[in-house]
């Protein structure tokens, strides 16, 4: 039924006056990747939503800690790789390659899930494993959904695949439910087989469906802008001759730099959604039970506005859509920080701030950011701004718990709302000035 | 025309995939331990004599009673089951108890049941914030105790702390959560950001308990005083205490590295008059907060080499001499009841 309204809102859309149909903005390969993505996240998420009770309930394993210092460390890692990853597809120009990998590694992840038996350390080495093959195929694959859209429907292409990719996230939780309740509440074996072969069907989609770059060449997408109504500023140019691509160019670009600092400074101030259900759920005594309601509005939400959010960047400016996205971030914390009570409607009004804001940031962040990097070395710039985002949630992360440890939760949300707003105004000083869409 | 060949290989991977799916639906229902199993009676065997007037466990038998509260009434088999609780964990003592239990849905929902021992009566239900993991009642049944486990939910992630909540038995309420407590060690106020408390034991005074407190990679042993909201360090080195009967041992599991740095767990017992500490006798690692079934002897559940689902209940002197013996099969989380 969620496909249904999903594909009747893009229908509605596609048949609005002027507008064109929105099969001939999409393209092939963008679909593509939605179908692999909706597939791998419900494998994923049907693992992701019964782990806990799989270690904890099943296994019957006790706690051992794993530090910041850990985590820390871990991400560092999966964020060398990943780099490294796109710095090689750009070279070789195996995007495809590249995302297959990853895509492939989560896949074994599910098996190896069942290899790994009762043990923290195994279980441990299959999550970062899991986790390393997100790292890998997320940078290939924004860059393969930049590279074959025309560069005045980034935004629509970005959330046309947000959208499918998180109603797999959506269904996953479910499909896991039923296998439970249909086959018996302790199949967990059997749970993690049904997952992998999802995962495979995924995997095959990327595989026989997704074309090899690039079917729109640079000098097309730099033509279309000309043609874009908005203002934009002069196409980034780009060395011709330059032989082999490196991460310094990557680097080099104003334009792209300025994207990374502000983004990576934005995800800094941040609050995780961890935190922020937490903070609702203390706030409005709503029972512990029900914050995983939390996570399927706020996903919801993101499913449905994905591809709205996406026009409408593409129509009235990326970076518009995006400061847009993080003054909403600004009003649910002023709002809970403002309330000493929260009520129900209040909490709800939050949580689907919160999908808003994912509508409007998430895959429009990946359309700045694609604009401005040339196109062979998408995948680098993309997997340096995943980075920059994934470090900026960890440091936000950290400094919250630290904050609210010290000074309790309005504390630590106020220092939050104030970096936020200062972060959103330099932000959009910045990327004003460097030309920014 | 479009080449079709992809289309025609993707719909082939699909039905294979879907072929498996199907396939391991059936083998998984086969052989599940839920409640979804053949039927059959429990078969629980009690491999020695029960000088309790009762004991509580829960029941981990392959077939519908999978994971129902059951008991066994002066040792008597069969052993007979709650009418209607299910626990995860269970604890019984001065004619009340306490069920941990899981409500499995798409949200899954933990509650702890309060029940009376002499009428089976379910007089009270808290909400549970995490995945339960242990919970004891005070010797005259005026207080107990429940840890949890509370997930994070983000990508992949399995970030977690624990919530140890104690609950007064006779109003029917929560006190407190063990996190507000002023820990003090060598007559100082310690605090830090990632304070853990797991594993209470109350002590037969009433006001007083033991419990594991886990800062920075140790595992304390504290004693909390309730009416002052104090916890102390006594010990270090001890994961989920037990007091014994007569209040002069403490049983506990150690934490240890075992081969390939898997974290293992051996059992001891501690004198709490000198603090002299012997081990107990099981070649096994072993992952319970165990319980006493006299002065002399301690019981915990050990996963069945069948799946990890099924546990067995085992037996070893607390002197560390003698070898440990199995108490009763299909059983986890045993309480007994003097």
């Amino acid at each position: 039924m969620y496909q249904n309204d999903l594909f009747e809102r893009l229908r509605a859309m596609a048949a609005r006056p002027g507008d064109g149909k929105i099969r001939s903005k999409i393209s092939p390969t963008v679909w593509a990747l939605g179908l692999t993505s909706f597939l791998t996240d419900i494998s994923s998420e049907m693992v992701t939503s019964v782990l806990p009770v799989y270690l904890f309930s099943y296994l019957r394993l006790s706690p051992v800690q794993f530090g910041a210092v850990d985590a820390v460390y871990n991400g560092l890692s999966v964020a060398l790789i990943a780099i490294f990853v796109g710095v090689a597809a750009d070279r070789t120009r195996r995007h495809k390659e590249a995302a297959a990998a990853g895509y492939g590694l989560s896949a074994i992840c599910k098996l190896l899930l069942i290899a790994a038996g009762n043990t923290w350390t195994g279980i441990m080495t299959v999550v970062g494993l899991d986790r390393l093959g997100k790292g890998i195929r997320t940078a290939p694959r924004d860059a393969m959904i930049s590279l074959s859209s025309q560069k005045q429907y980034l935004g629509l292409a970005f959330g046309v695949h947000r959208a499918m990719d998180s109603f797999g996230a959506l269904l996953g939780p479910m499909v896991a439910f039923a296998f439970l309740m249909l086959v018996g509440s302790n199949s967990f074996t059997g749970l993690w087989m049904v997952s992998f072969f999802i995962a495979v069907t995924g995997v095959a989609a990327l595989w026989l469906f997704v074309p090899r770059t690039v079917p729109v060449t640079e000098s097309a997408t730099e033509s279309a802008t000309e043609s874009a109504t908005e203002s934009m500023t002069e196409p980034v140019t780009e060395p011709v001759d330059s032989p082999s691509v490196s991460l310094g160019t990557a680097v080099r670009m104003p334009g792209f730099v300025a994207l990374l600092v502000c983004g990576t400074l934005l995800a800094m101030c941040t609050v995780s959604d961890a935190f922020l259900y937490v903070l609702i759920q203390e706030k409005s005594g709503i029972g512990f039970g029900y914050v995983p309601l939390f996570y399927v509005a706020t996903a919801a939400t993101f499913m449905l506005f994905a591809v709205s959010a996406g026009r409408l960047a593409d129509r009235f400016g990326l970076r518009r859509m995006f400061m847009l996205g993080y003054c909403m971030l600004v009003v649910i914390y002023a709002l809970l920080l403002a309330s000493q009570s929260v009520s129900v409607t209040l909490a709800a009004a939050c949580v689907v701030l919160l999908g808003l804001f994912y509508a409007a940031t998430e895959g429009v962040l990946m359309a700045m950011a694609s604009r401005l990097i040339p196109a062979r070395h998408r995948t680098t710039g993309l997997a340096l701004l995943l980075t920059g985002v994934g470090l900026g949630k960890l440091t936000s992360s950290l400094l919250f718990g630290w904050l609210w440890q010290q000074g309790g939760i309005d504390h630590a949300l106020t220092v939050f709302v104030v970096a936020c707003l200062v972060t959103i105004v330099v932000s959009q000083q910045v990327l004003s000035r460097v030309g920014n869409a | 025309m479009p080449d079709r060949r992809p289309l025609l290989l993707f719909a082939g991977i699909c039905a294979v995939c879907a072929a498996g799916i199907v396939l391991v639906a059936v083998w998984a229902r086969m052989h599940a331990t839920g409640e979804l199993g053949e039927p059959s009676s429990e078969q629980t065997t009690l491999h020695r004599e029960l000088d309790a007037e009762r004991l509580y466990f829960r029941y981990t038998g392959m077939g519908p009673n999978y994971g129902r509260l059951a008991l066994l009434e002066n040792g008597e088999l069969p052993a007979g089951f709650h009418p209607e609780l299910y626990c995860e964990a269970v604890h019984a003592s001065g004619g009340r108890g306490l069920c941990l239990s899981a409500d499995r849905g798409v949200v899954t929902t933990y509650s702890a049941y309060v029940f009376d021992t002499a009428t089976h009566e379910v007089l009270r239900e808290f909400p549970l914030a995490g995945i339960p993991s242990r919970t004891r009642v005070s010797p005259d049944g005026q207080m107990a105790a429940s840890t949890v486990f509370v997930t994070g939910h983000s990508y992949a992630s399995v970030d977690f702390s624990t919530q140890t909540m104690l609950y007064d038995l006779v109003t029917l309420e929560p006190i407190v959560d063990l996190e507000t407590f002023t820990v003090i060690q060598d007559g100082e106020t310690i605090s830090r950001a990632d304070f853990n408390f797991w594993g209470v034991t109350f002590l037969h005074d009433e006001q007083g308990f033991y419990a594991t407190l886990s800062t920075a990679g140790t595992h304390y042993l504290v004693k909390g005083d309730i009416p002052t909201r104090t916890a102390t360090v006594i010990h270090e080195g001890v994961e989920c205490p037990s007091v014994s009967p007569d209040g002069t041992k403490v049983a506990f599991k150690s934490r240890i590295k075992m081969p390939g740095g898997v974290v293992g767990w051996d059992i001891h017992v501690l004198r709490l008059g000198d603090l002299t500490d012997v081990a107990l006798s099981d070649w096994r690692s072993i992952d319970d907060q165990l319980e006493w079934l006299d002065n002399e002897h301690v019981l915990y559940a050990v996963p069945d080499e069948s799946s990890p689902a099924v546990t067995n209940v085992w037996s070893t002197r607390a002197d560390g001499s003698g070898k440990a013996t199995p108490f009763l099969d299909n059983a986890y989380s045993p309480a007994v009841v003097r």
